[in-house]
């Protein structure tokens, strides 16, 4: 038969293997076993002063030195020993302090500041907004910054688009050229497109000619050959043209400026912001009304421009995908306007389209909802407020607004509601 | 001589000969973001027109009052004011509310016990002996 091995417990390993070298006479050996494995007492001498927690790190780690804090009952925790660490610095500054010299003592004449004026500026950004941010070093992204709002000028620009679109298809250009530059007139103005069984035919009526139109969709590069742009250069082609092109890399169309400086018939919009961002008059000054008016003036033209042609170009395709990525890339970029994905799937000709871009957005608010609906607002008994009515209004109301602000006005009292206080600006 | 006031021939009754609708003015307040004026705002985008077309005697003013619930509050031309909340209603149970403040006459409420109330003591009037057929006896 087989017998079990016992599995020796931790408590065994303090328990001493040594059998008592006297076994009494009148213990059985079963007794003296017993006795033994509950025996704590060490027979040797030098284990007399090591503990029990000791003797047993001892035992896990192996070995007599074992790493670590010797008892963590016993001697002081991690609280009490950084209070200790932290007097002995104290100690130690304080004799430290005592030999510190003052200013005055090395220099006489020194006076301290009372005030920050002459002192040196420490901390903070320096420089470095001023060097990356200022107006020379504006960023430019691919959507103007101002968003279209009339739906006249949106559909001239999607028409724009269009044709641009399909004279470079015309030209054999790839479709992704349209959207490398926004020249500063729009040559697609007398520029008919009608739908046809190849997608679209154009008709250039007047001075205009799919030449131009290419023309005004390249960049401008210098003048020697050496900086003109190859159809497929190579990569290292392209690192020696960048290297000796005079071409700002992240400012291309600062190479149009030569361009830009000679009269055009007939100023885009792009072109008249361009042109009123770098006027030196002070946008903020001019007269309101004149900025209105020339507003009306532009939607009117373009009003007569989107007139002036055929209306089946409502009906063109843009159903092919190469044909409606370019063309809604381009609109985007000429108007400023996100076009979402769903308005993008479902759209396949340009009404489509423009049905979406010329469509104001949903108001956010009810009030602002209710004041469109014209069954509503005209009914003489209904009024609709953009805002709670406060008390003050239900006193202007009644017309005893201005006796209750002058009674106030002259007891020193406020006389604004909390809405001015809360930092709403609105005088009430 | 004293002043004396001319002696009322006849009491007012509203609907005797002309009927004047007490209710002079509804006031419909809601909140844009709450959940719980749902109800109230499709009560004034679908429905307010047609109510406000229909009672073109009762002003009706709507104001948004936020972090509220939303609130018809009726205005009487005997002065006082009635106000039910409309919290979690529907637009047609809200058109509910706003005739019962169209057409409450801005009293207050009372306890009706009997089925007929008059001005007049009796319907009959008072007994008179000269009057009427006699008993003959």
């Amino acid at each position: 038969m087989r017998r079990v091995i016992r599995i020796d417990r931790s408590v065994d390993l303090l328990r001493l293997r040594a059998v008592p070298t006297k076994p009494s006479p009148y213990l059985c050996a079963s007794c003296i076993q017993q006795a033994t494995s509950f025996s704590t007492s060490s027979s040797r001498p030098e284990d007399k002063k090591i503990t029990i927690h000791e003797r047993l790190r001892r035992k896990i780690w192996g070995t007599d030195q074992p790493p670590g804090q010797e008892n963590p009952y016993v001697n002081a925790g991690v609280y009490d020993q950084n209070n200790r660490a932290q007097d002995e610095e104290l100690a130690e500054n304080e004799g430290q302090q005592k030999k510190l010299v003052t200013m005055a003592d090395l220099d006489p004449s020194y006076v301290p500041a009372t005030n920050w004026d002459g002192l040196e500026r420490v901390g903070g950004f320096g420089h470095w907004w001023k060097q990356n941010w200022d107006p020379e070093h504006q960023f430019e992204g691919f959507l103007p910054r101002e968003i279209a709002t009339d739906g006249n000028a949106i559909t001239v620009s999607l028409h724009r688009a269009m044709v641009e679109v399909f004279a470079l298809r015309e030209a054999g250009i790839p479709l992704s050229e349209v959207s490398k530059t926004i020249s500063t007139w729009d040559p697609t103005t007398f520029v008919q497109i009608t739908p046809a069984v190849t997608g679209a035919r154009l008709q250039f009526l007047g001075n205009s000619s799919l030449n131009e139109v290419v023309q005004s969709l390249t960049p401008a590069t210098g003048e020697t050959d050496e900086t003109a742009v190859k159809e497929n250069p190579s990569e290292s082609e392209e690192d020696v043209a960048a290297d000796r092109s005079t071409v700002d890399p992240l400012h291309p169309q600062s190479s149009e400026e030569v361009d830009e400086t000679a009269e055009k018939g007939d100023p885009s919009e792009s072109e008249a912001d361009v042109a009123a961002d770098r006027s030196t008059v002070d946008p903020l000054h001019r007269d309101k009304l004149q900025t209105q008016k020339s507003a009306d003036v532009k939607s009117a033209s373009a009003l007569d421009i989107s007139e002036s042609w055929d209306p089946a170009w409502f009906e063109v395709s843009i159903e092919e995908p190469e044909v409606k990525f370019a063309v809604l890339k381009r609109t985007m970029q000429l108007t400023g306007i996100r076009i979402p994905d769903p308005v993008i799937r479902s759209s396949n000709t340009a009404e489509a389209l423009l049905r979406h871009l010329i469509t104001p957005p949903k108001p956010t608010k009810l009030a602002e909802a209710l004041k469109q609906r014209p069954d509503l607002v005209e009914l003489p008994n209904v009024s609709i407020f953009g805002r709670r009515q406060t008390p003050v209004d239900k006193e202007r109301k009644l017309g005893r607004w201005k006796v209750i602000e002058e009674e106030l006005k002259k007891r020193g009292l406020p006389y604004h509601n909390h809405l001015d206080v809360a930092g709403e600006g609105r005088w009430l | 001589m004293t002043v004396q006031a001319i002696r009322k021939a006849t009491v007012g009754q509203n609907g005797v000969g002309a009927f004047l609708l007490q209710c002079k003015r509804l006031d419909f307040h809601y909140c844009d973001w709450a959940g719980s004026s749902r109800g109230m705002n499709s009560f004034l985008r679908h429905t307010l027109a047609k109510f406000a077309a229909a009672n073109p005697q009762v002003e009706m003013t709507v104001s948004p009052r936020p972090r509220r619930h939303p609130v018809i509050i009726g205005h009487y031309i005997n002065g006082r004011e009635k106000a039910i909340c409309v919290r979690n209603l529907q637009k047609e149970q809200i058109l509910e509310k706003a005739e019962l403040l169209r057409d409450a006459s801005g009293e207050k409420q009372k306890r009706v016990t009997k089925p007929v109330r008059s001005i007049n003591e009796s319907v009959r009037g008072v007994w008179s002996p000269y009057h009427g057929g006699g008993i003959h006896v």
